[in-house]
């Protein structure tokens, strides 16, 4: 029975310090991400027909719904427009299916508002899928065209599908691959292994992403290395990336091709990237220039005798007053969808590909999203039900201190901490990425020289118990220990500021 | 060499300074504070001991606490765990305090004495009472037992101290251990645990052992007096606040008694109890001596712990028995693991040669002349001054001839928690009723409660079942309840309890002439060489300090004269002064408290 006791202490113990250590790492942005994609053995992977995920960073929330046909829209099985209704079927990687926006804010469904608001018989089909190339669109319009009947096919293109349109994987799963002219190689497609189990967990997710998961291939030039995935920015590509372009060509002639044969009209829109947009213009000799994969799919659409939507003006348009991207995640966020809409629209509507405008209806230009009354932010709720209840506490623990300088402390203590929460929070996203990451390593850096500090020779303390625990053979309670030593460094440490500690004295 | 030793953050903190092998100071922290039983940092205690040794904190060679916190802290984890999830309360209750203060002691104390961590020492809880009993004995060889309720996971220690080393030989763990068992029935008897085991001895005359065997199946006692508790029966180490479990109650039949009714009451049954557990940890002590007499084969015994605070028990063992000499430290609780840590780093891991034996237990503060004259005229007391001492002794022992109680200030405080004569209220032993007005009037006690008498050594005899009287150390120090001679029952009925035993000092001639010559004066007078002696304080109060508590105890209480040195105050100066505050203390520790 004793026996049994420790067990189940020693479990519960290691259960807390695992949940210390999970939560911290959710914290730190490690949370295992929900996946809404399944195998598929001819497109490698598919969306999975109702299902639904959140997504969160410190830049957006959103909300991720498949419908029934397994598409971010509001179908239930691929089927052809209404009878009079047109239908415009867009293909592409994660910037169509909106990873980093909700619908509303998502540039296929402004457009469609837009149109149908105009009385233009059209609807648009988002048959987008995060990760997929060029070669994986073009193999969904081939197995699912004649199901959509689309009057009109837009492909967006984005640089980063140049180089795996040569590759038979995408991180390690396996995808389809068609040969530089335009054929499908035959060959089965593997499923990927079953997700393991500890990356339900933070801890896993964290293990796998630092350890675990493949990395991203490095293409060389010269004396310059450079992710695969912009490798086509490399003004003198080594012969595996003009491969790799030649094939994207040919992917984009292959697609215009099966257009025609569903009776389609095409059109390509390459989607800029946000350094192309930023960029100063590169000068003669460059090594890199970020405008190279957009003329990549220009030529590649003029070749294929595409339609070519460029929206470079519309995005660097709202570049200065509001820019379109995110400042960490690559993709378009809100206004840059908006932008991208209203280019669409615009180019759409000036090469004749959509039908006309009811009569009498004037021009309506896409817009974001109203929204039902501005909820009030998360951190203002916590606020206030935090100084509700630490107010009590502390009233009630002080109670000669007077309920008015009570919750006036506590609400002075609180507005410190999240001003410096919210603070850091807006000063990671105004800064560029890489300086965000250096702000957050230092400031979390500086936090433990701080607590290091404070604790002065307990340091040495926690050192000496850790080895006096472990000489005399009670290395499984280092769980236990853990959190109960990183409890005790906080309170020492509270404690040691004469406006923290009572506080920290309230809530113990 | 000086080394200084600590004790704190249990109960009775204390600090104990030993200078080149010799202790020359030692207090607890209670007196200074005027907190009973106070358990934090013993600053004030410190500060006098270095100023007693004439040195400043700098002059220290080590500080030498009296226990090992990490161990302790490894038998609490251990210890929750083993009962999980039973002990989710106490673990929560006793994590905040070793978190937050307990584990950060060697950090707390170099901060808090600006010495460097490389003059920190750590001992262990029962070595440290084992060195306390040892190097301070007059043996230079001894078999040493120390029992108390826990240490870090010992309960109880057998030990060999040969010259400057200690040896130990057997030790007993938690949660198996006399001393938390006596505090069970403590918790049973209605009374406080780690504050009313005193109280507990003191009733148990008043009762019948009826109930030993029943005692006896709560545990299982080895030949060697080593036990195994049932632990179905007890909660103390799980429970924050219970020590009993409800089998314990339904295996007397009874429930505990209502704490409610503290000791106004001598309810049969629970007397009986008391001498119940009584009888039993004599006879289990006396199996513990038995055996160690047995692995030693040495005649002299040294004792320690809590458990020798039990003076009942402490005689019987030196009668029954099979060592020569016992010898038992004045402050055998863990106020005394403060010197008892400094001896053993000195002695034992320093390897300095044994100083003298501890004569008498006059190592507290002391106020001389001058400290008293100027208090008693900052304040506009009303005294006069005999400065003759003979004629002040003489109407001293007349004043108690004459029925009145007395409080007597004079030398340096005692160590440990008797009063010997330095801060005592004394009274005539001859009168009856001065047992009722002492408990009623002066102490604010229990009727029950006995009184202690002080015996000039010489005649001690005469009047206590102690031949030899000079070879009985503990009696210097109040650690022996002896039979009051038969004859003599008659003449001392206050001091005298109600089995006809007395709790007697020693008082020698040497240590403390003053009160020897009052003792020996009011003798000569009556005819008894014998006073009635109890601290200067009142109930939960800590022993005077100073001439500001005395006077205030004194003005509180219904004492007649207040004798400090040579000064004289009468009761009709008494008044209320307000510079001597202090904190009552009637309840116990929690039993999370008691176990950490």
């Amino acid at each position: 029975m004793k026996a049994l006791n420790i067990l189940l202490a020693v479990l519960v113990s290691a259960g807390i310090a695992l949940g210390v250590a999970e939560a911290g790492l959710r914290a730190l942005g490690f949370a295992p991400a929900e996946v809404n994609t399944e195998f598929d053995p001819e497109l490698g992977w598919r969306k999975t027909p109702g299902k639904t995920i959140e997504r969160s960073t410190g830049e957006y929330a959103v909300t991720l719904t498949n419908d029934g046909a397994g598409l971010r829209d509001d179908y239930d099985t691929l089927a052809p427009a209404p009878e009079g209704a047109q239908r415009a079927l867009f293909l592409g990687d994660s910037f169509v299916v909106g990873y980093t926006v909700n619908r509303e804010d998502l540039f296929v469904d402004q457009l469609e508002r837009a149109l149908q608001a105009e009385g233009r018989p059209v609807e648009i089909m988002n048959a987008g899928t995060q990760g997929y190339s060029t070669d994986q669109s073009l193999r969904w319009l081939e197995l699912n065209g004649e199901a959509a009947a689309p009057d009109l096919v837009v492909y967006f293109a984005y640089e980063n599908d140049i180089w795996w349109n040569q590759s038979p994987t995408y991180m390690g799963q396996d995808k389809p691959l068609y040969g530089s002219d335009g054929v499908l190689v035959e060959r089965t497609l593997a499923a990927p292994a079953a997700r393991h189990w500890s990356r339900a967990s933070a801890i896993g997710e964290a293990y796998y992403r630092l350890l675990g998961a493949p990395s991203m291939p490095l293409v060389t030039a010269g004396e310059i290395s450079i992710s695969a995935e912009l490798s086509s920015r490399l003004t003198a590509p080594p012969a595996a990336v003009l491969e790799a372009e030649a094939r994207t060509r040919a992917l984009i002639a292959a697609m215009s091709a099966r257009c025609t044969a569903l009776g389609a009209r095409f059109a390509v829109c390459p989607i800029p990237s946000r350094t192309q947009i930023a960029a100063v213009e590169v000068g003669e000799g460059a090594p890199l220039d970020p405008a190279r994969p957009h003329g990549i799919f220009i030529e590649a659409a003029k070749s294929a005798g595409a339609a070519i939507i460029d929206p470079r003006g519309a995005l660097e348009a709202v570049t200065s007053d509001a820019p379109p991207y995110y400042r960490r995640d690559f993709h378009l966020n809100a206004a840059g969808n908006v932008a991208l809409a209203g280019s669409l629209h615009e180019a759409l509507d000036g090469a004749g590909l959509l039908p006309p405008r009811a009569e009498g209806t004037p021009r309506i230009l896409p817009t974001g999203p109203a929204y039902p009354g501005a909820r009030p932010p998360a951190w203002l709720l916590w606020y206030l039900g935090l100084t509700a209840a630490l107010g009590l506490l502390y009233t009630r623990t002080y109670p000669d201190e007077g309920g008015f300088v009570g919750f006036g402390r506590v609400s002075a203590l609180l507005a410190v901490v999240f001003g410096t929460a919210l603070g850091v929070t807006s000063l990671v996203e105004v800064l560029p990425p890489q300086a965000s990451q250096v702000t957050v390593l230092g400031l979390v850096i500086t936090i433990l020289t701080f607590v290091l500090y404070k604790l002065g020779d307990r340091v040495g303390t926690i050192a000496e118990l850790l080895r006096s625990f472990t000489l005399r053979g009670h290395w499984y309670l280092m769980p236990l220990l853990s959190v109960l030593l990183t409890v005790g460094s906080l309170l020492v440490v509270a404690a040691s500021s004469p406006l923290v500690a009572p506080f920290i004295y309230t809530l113990f | 060499m000086n080394v200084l030793g600590l004790s704190f953050y249990y109960h009775d903190s204390a600090a104990a300074l030993v200078k080149n092998g010799v202790l020359v100071a030692a207090s607890a922290e209670e007196r200074f504070s005027r907190k009973k039983h106070d358990s934090g940092f013993p600053e004030l205690a410190i500060e006098f001991c270095l100023e007693q040794g004439g040195i400043t904190i700098n002059d220290v060679d080590f500080v030498v606490f009296y226990e090992k916190p990490f161990v302790k802290f490894e038998r609490m984890l251990l210890t929750a765990m083993a009962t999980f999830p039973k002990s989710a309360a106490v673990f929560r209750e006793s994590m905040q305090r070793w978190i937050s203060d307990k584990l950060w002691i060697k950090s707390m104390m170099s901060k808090r004495l600006s010495v460097p961590r490389s003059k920190f020492l750590f001992a262990d809880h029962h070595v440290s009472h084992a060195a306390s009993s040892f190097y301070t004995s007059p043996f230079e060889e001894a078999a040493i037992l120390t029992v108390d309720g826990a240490g870090e996971w010992t309960t109880s220690t057998m030990a060999v101290g040969r010259g400057n080393k200690i040896e130990v030989l057997k030790e007993m763990r938690f949660p198996h251990s006399l001393g938390l068992l006596y505090s069970a029935f403590t918790a049973y008897c209605g009374f406080e645990i780690n504050e009313g085991e005193y109280k507990l001895m003191g009733m148990h005359p008043y009762g019948e052992p009826k109930y030993c065997d029943e005692i006896y199946k709560l545990l299982d006692v080895a030949e060697d007096g080593s036990l195994w508790h049932d632990m179905r029966y007890f909660t103390y180490h799980h429970s924050t606040n219970d020590t009993l479990s409800p089998l314990f109650e339904e295996h007397f039949g009874r429930p505990r008694r209502d704490p409610k009714h503290q000791d106004t009451s001598l309810d049969p049954y629970y007397c009986d109890m008391a001498a119940s557990i009584q009888r039993v940890t004599e006879e289990i002590l006396l199996k513990m001596i038995t055996h160690l007499h047995e692995i030693t084969g040495l005649k002299k015994l040294c004792l320690a712990g809590g458990v020798a605070l039990n003076s009942v028990a402490n005689y019987k063992l030196m009668r029954e028995g099979p060592f020569e000499d016992v010898y038992i430290h004045p402050a055998p609780g863990d106020d005394g693991c403060s010197a008892g840590a400094a001896y053993w780093a000195y002695n034992h891991l320093l390897d300095q040669p044994r100083g003298p034996a501890l004569e008498h237990a006059y190592l507290g503060s002391e106020h001389g002349d001058e400290s008293i004259r100027s208090f008693l005229e900052a304040n506009d007391i009303p005294y006069r001054k005999i400065a003759d001492d003979e004629e002040f002794f003489d109407f001293v022992a007349r004043t108690l001839e004459a029925g009145h109680v007395c409080g007597w200030m004079r030398g340096r405080c005692e160590w440990g928690p008797r009063a010997l004569g330095s801060r005592s209220i004394i009274a005539d032993p001859r009168r009856m009723e001065m047992k009722e007005k002492l408990n009623s009037k002066i102490k604010f006690r229990e009727a029950f409660r006995p009184f202690a008498p002080s015996v000039v050594e010489e005649r001690a005899d005469e009047f206590f079942e102690i031949p030899e009287p000079e070879r009985h150390w503990p009696a210097r120090f109040m650690l022996y309840v002896a039979p009051v001679r038969e004859e003599k029952r008659e003449v001392l009925p206050a001091i005298t309890h109600e089995d006809g035993s007395g709790r007697l000092q020693t008082v020698y001639r040497q240590t403390n002439p003053a009160y020897h010559r009052i003792i020996e004066r009011f003798g000569e007078l009556t005819g008894v060489p014998v006073i009635m002696n109890t601290s200067f304080n009142l109930k939960g109060e800590p022993i005077v300090e100073s001439p500001a508590h005395a006077f205030n105890t004194f003005s509180l209480s219904g004492m007649d004269y207040l004798f400090m040195n040579n000064f004289i105050v009468e009761a009709s100066a008494k008044k209320k002064i307000a510079e001597t505050v202090f904190h009552l203390r009637h309840d116990g520790d929690s039993v999370t408290q008691m176990v950490s």
